[in-house]
């Protein structure tokens, strides 16, 4: 399904980003793995290299910098690239008045910025090649907005904005899209109490918290050519989740 | 470097080599729009192997301008 395509995934050492990683290298794509733990990337790396060819990166996608000397890795690596999954995202819970201006810099830096930046690097070597497809990965909260996340959820939303614009900006050659995760069990919700975790189970219809491998078979759809006529749309995987 | 400059523009654009003067400039050909820029941008790059700082590919609206923004990247 993506046979011989590079991919750049992002966030790639766990959860949603390394779902993604092994779907995507049962499917044929290579892979350009980034992640700020080299360790963890290593071992997906060695996990997945039989395979297809797995080129690992680490560094602070916070660092316009890094993301400028990422890109010259993958033009002298690959000197392709068809697929871009930004995965990688900080997560922040508090409320308006207890929020801290430096983090929800830092915030929009992880999850706004670094897209800007990877999605504009990525576009140029799409745009040379007339093909690509770059999928954001949003949140409900960005679509339904939810207590305690107002920065988080402005993050976010952010970056539909984004990508309602690029997939303009870049049409017919890239499609771009975006994948709205509900409540995902990965380590990004381990500060969730019990309590929390239930009240969210019991407000979803199909009354589970996603598993990563859910939303990164949505990503390997809208990555590949089955999705050929989807641009500028957020895809919600939440189990039916309509409101914190 | 100005003929591999010309080339890069002529495959980019998907223009003849013989339109390339000094005198072409960004939007006053059909071939040469915004998302042409970028695709040249990347032509570019690929070509000299190197990467553009993004106010050098706000700058470079026309080919002097181009074969004096490489040269900064390029040893000649």
């Amino acid at each position: 399904m993506l046979d011989k395509k590079y991919a750049l995934i992002t966030g790639a050492s766990r959860g949603i980003g390394a779902a993604t990683a092994r779907i995507f290298a049962k499917k044929g794509a290579n892979l350009i793995l980034v992640a700020r733990n080299k360790e963890a990337l290593q071992k997906i790396q060695d996990e997945l290299s039989l395979l297809t060819q797995v080129h690992i990166y680490a560094c602070d996608l916070q660092k316009s910098t890094e993301i400028k000397k990422l890109f010259g890795f993958i033009r002298t690596h690959t000197k392709e690239l068809d697929i871009l999954i930004h995965a990688a995202g900080m997560m922040y819970s508090a409320m308006q008045m207890m929020s801290r201006e430096q983090i929800i810099k830092e915030l929009f830096d992880t999850n706004f910025i670094s897209a800007y930046e990877l999605s504009r690097y990525a576009s140029k070597m799409m745009l040379r090649q007339k093909s690509g497809s770059i999928v954001f990965i949003s949140s409900i909260m960005a679509l339904e907005g939810a207590k305690a996340h107002s920065a988080y959820s402005a993050s976010k939303s952010a970056l539909k904005g984004l990508m309602h614009s690029l997939a303009k900006e870049y049409a017919p050659h890239i499609r771009i899209n975006c994948v709205a995760p509900g409540v995902v069990q990965t380590d990004m919700i381990a500060s969730l109490s019990k309590e929390e975790k239930e009240r969210i189970i019991a407000a979803t219809p199909l009354a589970r918290l996603a598993m990563p491998e859910e939303v990164a078979q949505t990503l390997l759809f809208l990555s590949s050519d089955m999705s050929s006529f989807i641009t500028s749309q957020t895809i919600r995987v939440d189990g039916g989740l309509c409101s914190f | 470097m100005e003929n591999t400059l010309k080339t890069a523009f002529a495959d980019a654009l998907g223009i003849e080599k013989e339109m390339i003067t000094d005198e072409l400039t960004y939007n006053t050909i059909d071939e040469w729009d915004s998302v042409a820029h970028m695709t040249l941008i990347g032509e570019i790059e690929d070509v000299f192997d190197i990467m553009l700082d993004t106010d050098d590919i706000i700058n470079m609206s026309s080919f002097t301008k181009a074969k004096e923004i490489i040269s900064k990247y390029v040893k000649q």
